[in-house]
């Protein structure tokens, strides 16, 4: 076994996402290349500059969604390792919202596999977010969850 | 007589007034026929009955998938995580 780290990360947490400790988990001597994607609140949206953004997560749902998604890269690419982790609960403009963290033996398949990950992460998990603008909620028009 | 737990998320949630409730069946058996009489029994859910999902145990189900006594059912909103 490759594996440095002890174990992955599959869940959806109300804690701060620490995007070196994922990366860290994908560590692995029989990779050649790691990438990691990091999400972030952005300031600004269709209606204005957001003070903060509040997540809503089916967390049993979306954990059970990680573990597909990963068996779903698993299957579609060679990969060494995958970690992914996504908050719920109030984040503050440039807090971090999501982290996948891809290693794999070469670099082309750890950029897709991350890309592709991502992906699904926002179209088939059950996660929401509502934005607070000026004392104001919206929820953000997403799509309706695929499978 | 069964009954399922209902979990209602974000624009869900804030229609119905409510983040879970236990529901009787009363004979129903799809995923689809729940949905219509939440919609029925909810007024406020309506206009997002195009873009709303179902799921049935943490599955996404279509409309004729079964649901049974002790099911846990989400009401799932058009998602955007990321």
């Amino acid at each position: 076994m490759g594996r440095l780290a002890r174990s992955a990360t599959r869940e959806v947490t109300g804690r701060d996402i620490d995007p070196t400790k994922i990366m860290a988990e994908v560590a692995d001597r029989d990779a050649g290349g790691t990438v990691v994607f990091i999400g972030t609140v952005r300031r600004t949206s269709e209606v204005g500059n957001v003070d903060a953004m509040e997540y809503q997560a089916y967390a049993k749902m979306a954990e059970k969604g990680l573990r597909r998604i990963e068996a779903e890269v698993r299957e579609k690419w060679p990969v060494r390792q995958v970690s992914m982790v996504h908050r719920e609960g109030l984040l503050k403009v440039g807090e971090v919202s999501v982290v996948v963290a891809v290693s794999s033996e070469h670099r082309a398949e750890a950029f897709e596999a991350c890309r592709y990950a991502i992906d699904r992460i926002k179209t088939t998990l059950p996660l929401w977010k509502r934005e607070k603008i000026k004392g104001k909620n919206r929820w953000v028009e997403g799509s309706p969850i695929k499978k | 007589m069964g009954s399922v737990t209902v979990l209602y998320f974000a624009g869900a949630r804030d229609a119905v007034g409510k983040k879970r409730e236990v529901v009787r069946l009363d004979g129903l058996s799809t995923a689809g026929d729940f949905l219509d009489r939440l919609l029925r029994d909810y007024p406020r859910l309506r206009p997002m009955k195009a873009t709303i999902r179902l799921s049935v145990n943490q599955e996404v189900v279509d409309a004729s998938a079964p649901v049974a006594d002790g099911d846990e059912i989400g009401v799932l909103p058009p998602v955007a995580g990321g």
